[in-house]
């Protein structure tokens, strides 16, 4: 066994995942109680049946909007006619996870708060999280404890269209990795909106512009330089360990800044930065067009036929998608020391006999938690003696 | 079912911050019930604050007497002024009782997407009183927020015209922390920030 294969080992053999999930009013589930092995877990039901709200009740357990990226008001169960509306105040995701073998307790839920407005009170929606039972205000403080990793069915036109998607997908890998990059992305969002709306009412307070364009410059720096580290991170692995199924793939991020830190060092990257976005002002007026890392371009490309990800064949752009993954599964045990869950929402689509089997059996060789959707049970054969399975039926678990 | 007047106080009290629907009904339930030795006191202190807070025109704090009580002191140093967002972080300074200089209250900070701009905060008159040539230091206390920081910036660009010595409140691990539960940001800012002792 090579000194990778033992330490992906080592971390994996002290098992990581979730043992008990708890959803109420989620989706279409009133409630619903899965005790879950850390293995491959495979949960078979018809279109509709609820497989892929479990895998986004789950992903409620790390940060952010989890894999739909929904809003928090539309994931409420739909409420019956003969229902009480007092008894529908939310939804909660409840979990006892594990994390190298050390038990902790992970819960959410929405919350509406009312808030005085000018002309009324408008209510808005929360998620609160509770770890160990403590509330936590740092969404990001879940990272130390659990990370999960997703494809959806959305994900295969990934490679295709416009650039945002590809973008979120690439932070989420940093994510992982770094926790400040979540709040760094969001601050930078933040900024970017003040920014277009103070120029956009017409207000020339240079000092303003000046002070909100230094801040997003400093904070897209730290963006860029930990995205480049992200993707050197991941191509180095590949050199290093490439894979024998899947195809290899080499990152790269088409962007100025992130261009300019190859050259330059962060502190005059900054600078260039601040004045790239003061010389863009216009543009705002006219076309909403801003150069900088709220445009930037995650390229992946088939590293044996050197092609663009865009110009593969579906099949190909789906196990490009999964050798990312894997990778970035396998850089995430060895550095961050735990495994990450795998919620792989009908992954089988698009991939021939031999690579459907060829990532089944990589997930049961990685000994970590994967939770698979499928209508069917045909394809699993070679999990029959390493999974749990579960088929769904009307809401409830068989 | 209450009566109009009484519904009427239950959602005006609902209105104030921190408060709800619950919480109001409950406080009107009080009031009534203790009409002597709650409702009347409290109908008299609030007359008196209505008939009587002024807001200084000086520092913008709010006091029944003009200018306010902080900046009639001459015992404090009129060579600092300390720059918050609103009234309570002077409270929360002053409750402290460490800070002996002079105050100016923002009354909000900087944001586009609210709508408010350098002209809805007491911006010109601390700059009024730079000018009279007195201050010798100002502390930018305002919140660690990224529109907090974006105000502080403005701010400094400004200041940065005047001969002054321009101070920010430390930021880091608040007392009692323990380092394993503090997010790697606050760390990041502690360590960057450490001293020598």
């Amino acid at each position: 066994m090579s000194t990778l294969s033992s330490k992906l080992r080592e971390f994996t053999d002290l098992k990581s995942g979730v043992v008990r999930l708890t959803l109420s009013d989620f989706r279409n589930y009133k409630n619903l109680r899965i005790e879950s092995a850390i293995s491959p877990i495979v949960i078979t039901g018809e279109n509709g049946s609820g497989k892929t709200n479990i895998l986004e009740a789950i992903s409620f357990l790390t940060p952010g909007r989890g894999l739909r990226g929904a809003k928090l008001s539309d994931i409420k169960r739909i409420r019956r006619q003969n229902e009480e509306e007092s008894d529908f105040a939310g939804w909660s995701v409840a979990a006892d996870i594990i994390k190298n073998g050390e038990e902790h307790t992970i819960g959410t839920a929405m919350q509406s708060f009312f808030k005085e407005e000018t002309d009324d009170t408008h209510s808005y929606d929360r998620r609160i999280v509770k770890l160990d039972q403590q509330k936590i205000t740092q969404q990001g403080e879940l990272g130390k404890y659990i990370s999960a990793i997703w494809i959806t069915p959305q994900m295969d036109r990934l490679f295709l269209g416009g650039t945002q998607p590809r973008r979120s997908f690439l932070d989420r890998l940093v994510y992982a990795f770094d926790l400040e990059h979540a709040k760094r992305t969001a601050n930078f969002e933040h900024l970017y909106k003040q920014w277009i709306t103070l120029i956009k009412s017409g207000n020339n307070d240079i000092r303003w512009l000046e002070s909100i364009e230094a801040d997003m410059a400093s904070l897209g720096v730290a963006i860029a330089a930990a995205r480049r580290e992200q993707i050197a991170r991941l191509n180095t692995f590949v050199e290093q360990e490439p894979d024998d199924v899947f195809p290899n793939v080499r990152l790269e991020l088409d962007g100025t800044v992130e261009k300019m830190l190859d050259t330059e060092p962060a502190l005059q990257t900054e600078d260039f930065y601040a004045s790239h976005l003061a010389k863009q002002r216009r543009n705002i007026l006219y076309n909403d067009y801003v150069d900088g890392v709220n445009r930037t371009d995650f390229k992946v490309y088939f590293q044996k036929k050197n092609m663009p990800a865009e110009m593969c064949s579906t099949g190909e752009q789906k196990a490009l998608l999964v050798s990312i993954i894997l990778a970035q599964t396998k850089c995430q045990i060895l550095y961050k020391g735990f495994a990450p869950i795998l919620l792989l929402d009908e992954v089988t689509t698009h991939l021939d006999d031999q690579k459907r089997d060829a990532l089944l059996d990589k997930i049961r060789a990685l000994n970590l938690q994967a939770w698979i959707t499928s209508t069917g049970l045909q394809n699993f054969d070679i999990l029959r003696n390493d999974a749990q399975f579960f088929r769904l039926e009307n809401g409830k678990l068989f | 079912m209450q009566g109009n007047d009484i519904e009427k106080l239950i959602k005006i009290i609902a209105k104030l911050p921190a408060l709800g629907a619950r919480s109001s009904r409950r406080i009107v339930l009080h009031l009534l019930k203790k009409k002597e030795t709650s409702l009347l006191p409290l109908i008299n202190a609030l007359q008196n604050v209505a008939d009587n807070i002024k807001k200084c025109p000086i520092c913008g704090n709010f006091d029944t007497d003009e200018p306010c009580a902080i900046c009639a002191d001459s015992a404090r140093d009129s060579e600092v002024i300390c720059v918050v967002q609103d009234v309570a972080d002077l409270w929360a300074m002053e409750r402290v009782g460490l800070y002996k200089g002079q105050y100016h209250v923002l009354g909000g900070i900087l944001s586009a997407l609210d709508g408010i701009t350098p002209e809805d905060l007491n911006i010109e008159s601390l700059f009024s009183r730079l000018n009279k040539g007195v201050i010798k230091e100002v502390i930018l206390a305002l919140p660690a927020t990224i529109d907090g920081q974006i105000t502080t910036h403005y701010l400094l660009s400004r200041l940065k015209e005047y001969p002054l010595k321009i101070t920010t409140l430390a930021q880091g691990l608040p007392l009692g922390a323990e380092l394993d539960y503090m997010d790697d940001g606050t760390i990041q800012l502690a360590l960057s920030a450490r001293k020598e002792i």
